[in-house]
């Protein structure tokens, strides 16, 4: 799947954008600035790994099952709003904001097979319906799909996403690494108006990612364009 | 045999090639320079062509770097910080820093504001990230200036936020070292504040500093 990127090589970023901008310094035309020696300030990158030990052990043949957005609860950080906006169209086929119709889905339509991703359908009244787990009694039994928000602060989690949306709050450490732990994907979600996450500023959801062994997904097509727009390959 | 000059040999070795051949050429040459200007850059700027230290299972067993071989230059180091957050990052570095240290005799010390939030002290027990008591920030500058219990502190590490005395831009460390070495260009209005004290004491004491930007939440 071209969607997926791992390992966050990106980071490196960093180094390269403190670089630039202390050669940037030492060409300023005002001399406090470019006689200050900016150009002389070594610049390197070390990107510090806990190695998490995980409590879990993933079965190698298990289905796609816990997604995981983690980091401070921060609309403009994180782009919970399309994730929100998608995951509505693809389980109950509401029309996708159209600001977000460009992006790439980031979830299959569960609409059409909902089985499959764990869940039965319940009509409520006709015109409404909504989406309840099913239970652990059938051979092709497939646990519920759930994203889990992972963070501290205040989300609204639309009410109509209960079911699939789960939401922790404030745990500690250990609480935490054995969540990641039963992580199948972890998805950084970064806010679209914004690349800077790509270009020239390190994520700790991408160390987060590593110390833990789970896997990240982003959108490799805004990794890319991003560096195309930057001038970076 | 009458001499040849170099100007001539180039005109009459040219004479050889028809027009087009010549402007072919140019135009490989010019993509031989550019490649060769590609390659520079990514000799010089890619992320893993230095040696590295790498922990757990990211140490390529069978090339794993000779730690034994680089030489200690610093005895004393002080992995520092005046943030709340960020400890998983930071600490982090002073594990890493802790396990090589053990290679030579050194000393290494961490101040910073604790308790650590979220219980990150069960972490730092049970990996055995930093065995030692972790100091108060606000000590590090008079032991800085007093040479410290363990003698003289030759390298501080710290660790900064982003939003850490920050005004506009994205990178503390970057406003930061722009107020430490051109002061009457940045005035950021947090001039008193202990990290501030803290790189205007390594500057005048010529210790060797460095500023982690820890990544973003």
């Amino acid at each position: 799947m071209s969607e997926w990127a791992f390992d966050g090589v990106y980071l490196y970023s960093v180094a390269r954008t403190f670089r630039k901008k202390f050669q940037s310094l030492a060409r300023n035309s005002d001399l406090r600035l470019s006689s200050a020696g900016y150009e002389h300030i070594p610049v390197d990158f070390h990107i510090p790994i806990l190695d998490v030990q995980s409590p879990t052990v993933l079965s190698p043949n298990r289905v796609l099952s816990n997604v995981v957005i983690q980091g401070s609860f921060e609309m403009g950080r994180r782009d919970y709003a399309r994730i929100f906006s998608q995951l509505n169209a693809s389980l109950y086929g509401a029309p996708i904001d159209l600001s977000y119709r460009k992006s790439p889905d980031l979830f299959i339509s569960l609409a059409v097979d909902p089985e499959s991703w764990g869940y039965s359908r319940l009509d409520v009244d006709g015109e409404h319906s909504t989406l309840i787990p099913l239970l652990d009694t059938t051979s092709n039994y497939s646990p519920p799909f759930q994203l889990h928000l992972v963070g501290h602060g205040y989300m609204d989690i639309p009410p109509e996403l209960q079911n699939i949306v789960i939401l922790h709050n404030g745990l500690d450490y250990t609480e935490f690494y054995a969540l990641m732990s039963r992580m199948d994907v972890c998805v950084p979600a970064f806010a679209r108006d914004s690349d800077t996450n790509y270009v020239s500023q390190a994520s700790s959801t991408v160390a987060m990612c590593m110390e833990n062994n789970v896997r990240a997904l982003t959108w490799i097509d805004s990794f890319i364009s991003s560096l195309l727009r930057k001038g970076e390959v | 045999m009458s001499d040849v000059s170099s100007a001539q040999k180039v005109r009459l070795w040219l004479s050889g090639f028809s027009r087009p051949s010549f402007i072919r050429l140019a135009v490989a040459a010019v993509f031989a320079l550019s490649s060769l200007w590609v390659f520079y850059e990514l000799f010089t700027d890619r992320p893993f062509s230095r040696l590295r230290f790498v922990l757990g299972d990211e140490v390529p067993s069978a090339n794993p770097p000779k730690l034994q071989s680089i030489a200690q230059t610093h005895k004393n180091v002080v992995v520092a910080s005046t943030f709340g957050a960020h400890f998983d990052v930071y600490m982090a570095v002073a594990w890493t820093l802790q396990r090589i240290m053990l290679k030579e005799p050194g000393n290494l010390q961490v101040y910073a504001p604790t308790p650590f939030l979220y219980n990150f002290q069960e972490v730092v027990e049970r990996y055995g990230l930093y065995k030692g008591e972790v100091k108060d920030p606000n000590d590090l500058l008079g032991d800085i200036k007093s040479g410290g219990d363990d003698g003289r502190i030759d390298l501080v590490i710290l660790g900064t936020c982003e939003i850490e005395y920050v005004v506009s831009a994205s990178h503390s460390a970057y406003i930061l070292l722009i107020s430490l070495f051109c002061p009457t260009v940045c005035d950021i209005g947090t001039r008193s504040s202990l990290l501030h004290g803290m790189l205007a004491m390594l500057h005048i004491s010529s210790r060797s500093f460095v500023l982690f930007t820890t990544p973003t939440m």
